[in-house]
């Protein structure tokens, strides 16, 4: 019995030791700085880092139908509410779950958009072990930092300085029309959202939850991802956790998407000029919510203004409609 | 919340490798916690069930597949030995004279029970595997000869090890016949045989006399074979996650768009391919053998250090050991030693020589052992091709070996001084190198196009650095991922040197201070966190040889 | 055994017939040898080797298959 209870002792003691290994790089392996040289992948979404302290009112999580979809800087002009969007290609619900925790590490945003796509993107029990890993050892997120690490990586003080003058948003003027006589054909059918799925999102309302953010489930215009079996699952998923559902798809009349013309790639995202009616229609709602204060006239948003007057100064020309 | 979402038919087939998260993280611990405290009665059991759940998890109602397969040699293993209790018990009533007659008559009828046995195993495979080939080449033989009649081309799902687990029947039905093996009852037993689910993807494809009896004795969990399986386990991760994974989206640029590249750049493509497959076979080899030592079971080994092979002959015999042995017992030897091959054997050797009359024998037994094992890898003309080329040297390699002698003698070069050692592994490794080539290559018309113009271009485009930052720019690599291959092919390389000279290392390092032991696991673990190809910005890939 | 010998001399020369305990393991004995071998073998002792009897624990050294030849002999 001794023996064996050496034995156990011994491989207690032996993962014991390898967590404080994994602890110790892993302050060594987190980026000190946001910038792409410091091994940063998804630059633009992890430029949030940069944002002064509680200054975002609004944070935006989804795939790239979120990013190409809504432009924080027009709402901002529109409605002095500051939102950031931290999506990115491909983006899995539990990756969405670490810009989630990410941001409330220094932001404090009352609503949280969910863009919708993402929810249908099977998150693999793969994915989940690695993203729990992730999660308490970043080493196993940074671990291919090991080719910019310098001797700064050994002191545990960072200091984030990147910031992202499009607030992540994803800016194309790209025109390729797309079809839409199939667009939204209405049905009864659902389409189906794995278990794993299902169990990021309550995960992640919870946590919304416990931060005091309200979530806004919303479903931004794509011919490709987006038909009317997934409206029907979200839509009792919405009705079923309580959570509030935007299916922008169904609003041809609030947001006139002209499928010849908004799309940069055929009906999967949405470009410039769709991005603009999706924002100004995202902004009323937000600011109709009566959560927000206009804070254009906040000096400490002065950089905001700043970066709206550079973009506005880059899409004059399609502005005045001489844009192709 | 359904259960079923997370652990329904077919959804972890991400486990068909080993070393992902949840094989080696859920599955595996829940396995073997679950094994230990399983009554010592009961373990045979569990891994069965266990070996079960995993092929439902990998392959969903495939399963079928295997569980046919398992009747199905159970049937014909007891068929055979009722066949053969038969042809006893009637030998003690005829009388001498026609005791030859009877065996003869017996050997007949057992036989053909062989050939129905190989017509549903090789057939059921052949059909799954091959049936999208086969239609696929007589619409172009129809096309040619402008008939106009196209077949749908059937598309099968391919159960998951079904090439390996096929071969392994085999084994037991022709062991039973030929009186190696008793044919077996216990159906347990068998279907533990063919399933158990560390070997059931990517092999090694073991005999029933090897690794049965063991599977169904198997006892409590021992601490020294946990250990030495979670080493052995470890050490292929970082075989494949290290170095195999971290070449993959190179070999992937270099072979798609080997147009827009010089030869130099095609030949670094035909290396790391080769490198990049012996990594994640044998990687993955040490996997399943450490798990299986976890629960005491010795599994035959796959690979003996191939390329330290001097000719490729013994590449072969280094090489996927388990399928060159395979074919050889049971395709080569019965050619050969069948009587008619015997007597153009004879009357060859009388004709042309000692040497070359065998040859001839030889060579027709050969051409179908690679005819067949070139087809064993997949349905492409590129493996078959594949399959003649190492035919073809083996066949000249042995062809030339008296002239080869002749002149050594006469220039008195010494064969087994190191230098002359040392060109022979280089010369054979360079065959393989190009072997590995048309086995990758798109097609096989791609494969030729490569070869020439890495034939043509090698020595005039050397070093091509420009091409090389490109393919690295391309991939999203740099210089560093080639660095850490590097060190880390080194390392790999020390341990076989090591093992060359029978030199284990689990044990030297098991005699060390457990200090010393733990600092290399602890740096082993880490560099394999640190340098794995994995996580954002890599794909989870597949082990190669689970499509085989 | 000697004869044994003199015919694996005669096949593959250069090889420590006598002493080598794992002609098959070591790779010492490529198949093709051993095509050679059963013919000899089969001619010399006037036996018949069949195909399961090719087995390294049967060829891997003289004395082995010096042992297969007597059995085979005595069937």
């Amino acid at each position: 019995m001794t023996d064996t209870m050496k034995k156990a002792l011994k491989c207690v003691l032996f993962i014991a030791g390898l967590a404080g290994i994994l602890f110790v790089l892993s302050l060594v392996f987190y980026p000190k700085n946001n910038e792409k040289e410091d091994g940063i992948i998804d630059v633009a979404a992890n430029a949030i880092l940069g944002e002064p302290e509680n200054t975002i009112d609004v944070l935006i999580i989804g795939d790239s139908e979120s990013i190409n979809s809504i432009n924080p800087l027009r709402i901002w002009e529109q409605q002095g509410i500051a939102s950031y969007c931290c999506g990115t290609s491909l983006q899995l619900l539990s990756y969405s779950e670490y810009f989630l925790h990410q941001a409330f590490k220094s932001q404090s945003p009352k609503i949280v958009v969910l863009e919708t796509n993402e929810i249908f993107r099977q998150v693999t029990l793969d994915d989940l072990l690695l993203h729990q890993l992730e999660m308490v050892f970043p080493l196993f997120s940074f671990h291919s930092r090991w080719k910019v690490l310098s001797f700064r990586d050994i002191s545990p003080n960072v200091d984030f300085t990147h910031m992202d003058e499009e607030k992540g948003y994803y800016f194309s003027t790209v025109i390729r029309g797309a079809d839409d006589s199939e667009y939204m054909k209405e049905t009864s059918e659902e389409e189906p959202i794995a278990a794993i799925n299902m169990f990021y999102l309550r995960r992640i309302r919870s946590f919304c939850k416990e931060k005091g953010a309200r979530i806004v489930l919303v479903s931004t215009p794509s011919i490709v991802n987006w038909d009317y079996r997934k409206h029907n699952s979200i839509k009792r998923i919405s009705e079923e956790e309580g959570l509030e559902f935007i299916d922008m798809n169904l609003m041809r009349e609030e947001i006139p998407i002209d499928w010849s013309k908004d799309t940069r790639d055929g009906g999967d995202h949405v470009n410039y000029f769709g991005a603009e009616k999706v924002s100004a229609y995202l902004g009323k709602y937000l600011s109709g919510t009566g959560l927000f204060e206009n804070r254009r006239s906040d000096p400490a948003y002065a950089q905001w203004e700043v970066n709206l007057k550079d973009f506005n100064k880059r899409t004059e020309q399609y502005k005045s409609g001489n844009g192709s | 919340m359904r259960l079923s979402g997370f652990l329904g038919a077919g959804s972890a087939t991400s486990m068909t490798s080993f070393f992902s998260w949840t094989f080696f993280m859920v599955f595996i611990p829940l396995c073997v916690i679950s094994y230990t405290l399983v009554p010592n009665k009961l373990k045979k059991y569990h891994l069965l069930l266990a070996s079960y759940v995993f092929y439902w998890l990998v392959s969903g109602e495939l399963i079928i597949y295997l569980l046919l397969s398992t009747v199905s040699i159970r049937c014909f293993g007891l068929w055979l030995d009722r066949m053969q209790s038969k042809m006893k018990s009637t030998f003690s009533t005829v009388p001498k004279e026609k005791k030859k007659e009877t065996k003869k008559r017996y050997i007949k009828k057992q036989r053909l029970i062989i050939l129905l046995a190989v017509f549903l195993h090789i057939g059921g495979l052949l059909f799954l595997k091959y049936s999208a080939f086969f239609t696929f080449n007589i619409n172009k033989l129809f096309e040619h000869f402008n008939i106009p009649v196209v077949l749908a081309i059937p598309r099968y799902l391919l159960p998951i090890g079904i090439s390996f687990f096929t071969l392994q029947a085999l084994s037991y039905i022709l062991d039973v016949y030929h009186g190696v093996i008793k044919a077996d009852r216990n159906i347990g037993r068998l279907a533990l045989f063919l399933g158990f689910f560390p070997q059931i993807v990517e092999g090694p494809i073991c005999r029933y006399s090897q690794t049965a009896e063991q599977l169904w004795n198997a006892g409590p969990v021992k601490y020294e074979n946990l250990t030495f399986g979670l080493q052995r386990f470890l050490f292929g991760m970082l075989k494949k996650l290290v170095i195999a994974d971290r070449l993959s989206p190179i070999v992937i640029e270099i072979f798609d768009k080997y147009n827009e590249y010089s030869g130099a750049i095609i030949a670094l493509g035909a290396v790391s391919y080769t490198i990049q497959l012996y990594m994640d076979f044998s990687g993955s080899m040490d996997a399943v053998i450490g798990i299986a030592q976890i629960f005491g079971i010795r599994m035959p080994e796959n690979f003996e250090r191939p390329f330290f092979s001097r000719s490729i002959s013994e590449f072969w015999k280094r090489w996927h050991i388990t399928l060159g042995t395979w074919l050889k017992d049971y395709l080569f030897y019965p050619i050969v030693t069948a009587g008619k091959m015997k007597k153009l054997t004879a009357s060859a050797r009388k004709k042309i020589g000692n040497h070359f009359g065998p040859l001839l024998a030889g060579s027709i037994a050969l051409f179908c052992v690679w005819f067949c094992n070139g087809l064993w890898h997949g349905s492409g003309w590129n493996y078959i091709f594949f399959g003649m080329y190492h035919l073809v040297l083996i066949l000249s390699g042995s062809a030339i070996t008296p002239a080869v002698n002749k002149i050594n003698n006469q220039l008195h070069i010494n064969a087994d001084s190191f230098l002359y050692r040392l060109m022979q592994m280089v010369r054979t490794s360079v065959l393989v190198v190009i072997g590995e080539l048309f086995f990758r290559a798109n097609g096989l018309r791609n494969g030729f196009a490569m070869f020439g113009k890495m034939v043509t271009g090698l020595l005039p485009s050397l070093p091509d650095k420009q091409g090389l930052i490109n393919v690295l720019i391309r991939t999203g690599r740099n210089s560093k991922d080639l660095i850490i291959v590097a060190v880390t092919l080194a390392a790999v390389f020390a341990v076989s040197v090591l093992n060359e000279k029978r030199i284990s290392v689990r044990d030297e390092l098991a005699k060390r201070k457990i200090l010393i032991r733990w600092a290399v696991f602890y740096l082993l673990i880490v560099y394999i966190i640190i340098f794995g190809a994995y996580g954002a910005g890599y794909k989870p890939i597949d082990p190669l040889y689970a499509q085989f | 055994m000697s004869k044994i010998v003199s015919i694996l001399e005669d096949i593959k020369p250069g090889i420590d017939y006598e002493n080598c305990k794992e002609l098959i393991d070591g790779h010492y004995l490529d198949s093709l040898s051993i095509i050679s071998l059963i013919a000899e073998l089969e001619d010399e002792f006037d036996i018949t080797i069949p195909a399961i009897e090719i087995v390294p624990a049967n060829f891997n050294s003289v004395e082995q298959m010096a042992a297969m030849v007597e059995r085979l002999q005595e069937e």
